[in-house]
């Protein structure tokens, strides 16, 4: 999306400045929390701490004043924008530019206007036409619908005031080098498929889509098996009542229109101030989900945004969220970004001391982001114990955690490294899109629900999916879940993907293990067959896909059928295989005997099935590591396509990434456990080690214990 | 946080009347949490749909496995309080697929334009208290069934009329001193600050009133509240509106401490503001 003309542009490593490529580590102050007065030290302690850039929000009910006026410093000197931008040029710090108009941010409205989320005809609308109303404090509201057009000409207003004042200090005429189309766009952290948003503008827009995709409604009668007279009498799905694969279809339509929803809403946030002069830089996204599936879609964002981010504020204990969230998006995005990252904490959560924080960073930073913004780096109103306080002076303890975090960073070039990765492993879009319709049922306050218990994440899922064997929307997930658990045990380094990835990444990597069931679509099933075509090997399973969706058939998977079915097949005393399918063994290995794993030539490369499907993580007496019994039938797959482990160690509970670049290597080992763990580890063409903390040497084997909840990184000698 | 800016209504003018002050200890809002929440985040709730008392799934989906769980719920009250002890890794909820989707319907009309969080979840709890086909088991929202949703206006005015600025403190103890506080602020009848009050010095619940009133006084306003406890006392009785009776009968044996009046004497005047 980036224009060869943006004097601003996205780069692999941050951010491409006049002739300069700078990473991209930056925090959020809030000018209008904060006296005038303070301001210099606020920004001279960001510039302290080694930060470059800095990330404000610009509220429309701050600077509101009645409908239609505005105070931009006028009135109160805290206010003033221009002046703000003006003091964070004079303190060298480029400036993330976010103006809404959902802010959030803890202000009263989520930054809009009153008078705007109490307009019923603004309004979103549950499936039973009620208003969407958040739950939030202090005020619950109203949240506005981006299919509103009401709404964007409440929008006009106020970015026809706010814009003139920011277009002036775009860079380089000011600090301004990127822009935020709106914030969190996420169906307001409602994202169940009939919960929201039944507003006629949504409605109508559904509807449209539908005729571009089948053009005229005969098309669409045969496909769903309807009568409908015309699109205008198409109503979308209100509750899941699938029976047959063909009653399917309008679900997996409505899915789509709302992946559609949020990115539309994004393309015209971006397209308004664009047109108010706020060009030549790039635009981004911050996603509320740190691993967005649908209805998010990071691929199709970032072919309208230049960066697609995602928002995290994680505990150490939620260590492996970071890691699948950092896995995936610093292998979909151009810049693995994190634009809102835990710093501090909001007034209602519990806060967390600075070692937790320096776990939390680290392990994102280690696992392939490449891009922070700290949110936040002040204390304010509603938000506490951050590196600096409301008045600009350090808090002593946080801000020698990012003061010391920066200057590694910027010593060891971290911006150059990349995880050393050979495996991906893909989860369909179709069947995460499948997952997100196949709900009986949900509570649109699921997270209030979560201070009573907690909440699985598969929420009132259907049990079985309509005319198919398998039930895909529950089985897909814990089939990727056993590859990701094994290779971790194994030391196998992946990075993860879905459908959206181009053929050029997936071409990167030697093994692709993707989940696949009897049907699966066409697009995804050609991409794969071109990478199998081109010399790669494909682990999937646990069924070979015979058709798309829609029933037509996929012929490039052909292959024999198997010899028989069993209902289980243990792999170890704590895992087994359910409704496995047997083939005769491959040729290669071939003694007649019935097999799970069934592999075939396919062009250049490989196709492996393994043909069971995997027992849930909460039926296996060790959880996740359970599933490192699959590892014995994983290793000579791997060892086929020339995957080896690039280290070994004698403690599985501590986790290893490799990250290396042109110039420089680092291991980096993680404890995400309340436990004290000692560890040997042995890597592979390497002796020798600094610890980038204490300048310890380490020569041979690598010998430490690692405190409860640390990363620990060490750079390898040449 | 610094006072002046807090007390400059034009720079934070966009908060008002909510919590324009917000400074807490991050060691005792920790252990609040822990308190408050921890608890019931560590249960994993077992949640069963029916349609006219046909299950239609479960959540989590290996529940009905592990459980054997019935392909007809004829009386989700008694399988509820069944299931629990089976489940034991925490509450069971059974939900009539068109109840749940009404229920939550119905609460967010009930929404009126002003209302604050704590009326609007007065509502909702009273709303799903109601709902005969939402069986909850144990049942937070019991304790909230019939509740005047004015209940917590009524109480902010109760400790600041219009026109005045009061305080709120309440102050826990274990054996090693102040455990975890809350002080609030209150403006004509709205609450405006949340804080705590500082921990070093805190002995016990039957003496620290000295130290702690004048001190919150100085930093805020006049206390109209302020209670001291030890941390066992709340363990034992817990929060919520149906214990004002048993937290009552607590202050007549001494087992807390209120100053400047009394609970009782709070508890008459809320009443009489509903």
């Amino acid at each position: 999306m980036t224009t060869t003309t943006a004097t601003v542009q996205v780069a692999p490593e941050g951010l491409r400045i006049g002739d300069r490529v700078w990473p991209l580590y930056s925090g959020s102050v809030h000018y209008w929390r904060h006296r005038r007065e303070d301001w210099p030290r606020l920004l001279q302690n960001v510039r302290l701490m080694g930060f470059h850039f800095l990330d404000t929000y610009f509220p429309w009910n701050v600077h509101e004043t009645s409908p239609g006026k505005f105070d931009f410093g006028e009135i109160v000197p805290e206010k003033d924008i221009a002046a703000f931008l003006e003091a964070c040029q004079d303190h060298d710090l480029f400036v993330l530019c976010r103006p809404g108009p959902h802010i959030n941010s803890e202000l009263p409205f989520f930054g809009y206007p009153e008078r705007v989320v109490n307009d019923p005809e603004i309004q979103m609308r549950t499936a039973l036409g009620a208003p969407a109303v958040l739950p939030v404090a202090n005020i619950p509201i109203a949240a506005p619908s981006y299919a509103s057009e009401k709404f964007y000409e409440a929008v006009a207003e106020y970015f026809d005031a706010v814009a003139p004042v920011l277009s002036r200090y775009i860079y380089p005429r000011g600090p301004i080098v990127a822009v935020q189309s709106d914030n969190e766009m996420s169906l307001f952290f409602r994202t169940r498929c009939y919960d929201l948003d039944y507003h006629p503008g949504a409605i109508a827009a559904y509807r449209r889509m539908l005729v571009r995709k089948y053009g005229d409604i005969g098309a669409l009668n045969r496909l769903y098996g309807s009568g409908y007279a015309d699109f205008d009498s198409v109503e979308p799905p209100r509750d899941y009542l699938a029976q047959s694969r063909a009653e399917l279809i309008p679900y997996l339509d409505w899915a789509e229109y709302q992946e559609e929803y949020i990115n539309d809403g994004l393309v015209r946030i971006r397209r308004m101030l664009e047109a108010r002069g706020l060009t030549g830089v790039p635009y981004y996204h911050n996603y509320p989900t740190f691993y967005p599936e649908a209805p998010f879609r990071m691929g199709a964002l970032e072919e309208v945004m230049d960066i697609a981010g995602v928002d995290a504020y994680p505990r150490p204990d939620q260590y492996g969220m970071v890691k699948r969230g950092a896995q995936f998006t610093s292998t979909m995005s151009r810049l693995p970004f994190i634009p809102e990252f835990g710093a501090g904490t909001w007034a209602w959560y519990k806060p967390q001391p600075p070692e937790d924080h320096l776990f939390n960073t680290r392990t994102a930073f280690i696992h392939g982001i490449r891009a922070i913004n700290y949110y936040m780096l002040a204390d304010r109103d509603r938000w506490l114990n951050t590196p600096l306080h409301e008045d600009g002076t350090p808090r002593e303890d946080m801000f020698a955690i990012y003061q010391r975090w920066n200057a590694q960073l910027d010593q060891l070039c971290w911006h150059e490294l990349r995880v050393e990765r050979r495996v991906l492993i893909l989860s369909p879009r179709l069947y995460a899109r499948l997952r997100y319709v196949a709900v009986e049922g949900s509570i649109p306050y699921d997270w209030l629900m979560s201070f009573y218990c907690a909440l699985p994440g598969d929420f009132f899922l259907s049990t079985s999916t309509p005319e198919t064997r398998d039930a895909i929307q529950q089985q897909f997930q814990p089939w990727v879940d056993a590859f990701r658990f094994a290779l971790d045990d194994l030391g196998v380094s992946y990075a993860l993907a879905d459908s959206d990835i181009s053929d050029d990444r997936l071409a990167a990597y030697s093994t692709v293990i993707v989940p696949t069931f009897e049907w699966l679509d066409r697009e995804l099933a050609d991409k794969l067959d071109r990478y199998a075509r081109g010399g790669g090997h494909v682990l999937c399973g646990p069924r070979l896909p015979t058709t798309t969706e829609t029933g037509d058939p996929i012929a490039v998977w052909s292959s024999p059928p198997p010899l028989k079915t069993a209902p289980r097949v243990d792999l170890g005393p704590d895992l087994w295989l359910e409704d496995v399918d047997l083939w005769a063994q491959s040729e290669r290995e071939g003694d007649g005997t019935a097999s799970f794993v069934h592999t075939f030539a396919h062009g250049l490369g490989q196709i492996a099935v393994i043909a069971g499907v995997f027992p849930h993580p909460d039926l296996l007496r060790e959880k996740e590591h359970s599933y490192r019994q699959i590892g014995p039938v994983l290793v000579p797959l791997l060892a086929a396509a020339g995957v080896a482990t690039a280290y070994t160690r004698n403690n599985l509970n501590v986790d290893i990434s490799v990250l290396s670049s042109a110039n420089r290597r680092v291991i980096c080992l993680a404890n995400p456990t309340p436990d004290a763990q000692p560890v040997s580890v042995q890597v592979v063409n390497a002796a020798s080690f600094r610890d980038i903390d204490t300048g310890a040497r380490s020569i041979g084997n690598l010998n430490l214990t690692l405190t409860p909840w640390t990363v620990s990184i060490w750079e390898i000698d040449p | 946080m610094n006072n002046d800016v807090s007390r400059n209504d034009d720079v934070l003018g966009i908060s008002a009347p909510w919590m324009q002050v917000l400074q807490l200890d991050p060691t005792q809002w920790g252990r609040l949490y822990n308190l408050l929440i921890k608890p019931n985040r560590a249960a994993t709730g077992l949640y069963i749909l029916h349609d006219a008392g046909k299950v239609v799934t479960a959540t989590p989906n290996y529940a009905p496995r592990v459980l054997g769980l019935p392909d007809v719920i004829d009386e989700p009250d008694v399988a509820a309080e069944e299931l629990y002890p089976l489940w034991a890794r925490g509450p069971v909820v059974i939900l009539e697929r068109t109840a749940l989707k009404q229920a939550f319907d119905r609460v967010q009309r009930a929404r009126t334009d002003g209302d604050d969080i704590f009326t609007f979840l007065i509502k909702l709890a009273d709303i799903l208290a109601n709902e005969p086909g939402m069986v909850i088991h144990p049942n937070p929202f019991e304790a909230w069934r019939d509740i005047p949703p004015t209940l917590p206006r009524a109480f902010a005015r109760s400790i600041a009329p219009e026109g005045t600025k009061r305080s709120a403190l309440v102050a826990i103890y274990d054996d090693a001193g102040l455990y975890t506080s809350l002080l609030l602020g209150f403006e004509s009848g709205q609450l405006t600050q949340v804080t705590t009050a500082p921990m070093a010095g805190g002995v016990d619940w039957k003496s620290d009133q000295a130290r702690l009133l004048p001190l919150a006084e100085a930093r805020f306003s006049p206390i109209a509240l302020g209670l001291f406890m030890p941390l066992s006392l709340v363990e034992r009785i817990g929060l919520g509106p149906r214990s004002a009776a048993r937290w009552l009968d607590a202050e007549q044996r001494g087992e807390l401490i209120c100053r400047p009046g009394s609970l009782a004497e709070l508890a008459r005047q809320v009443v009489s503001d509903l």
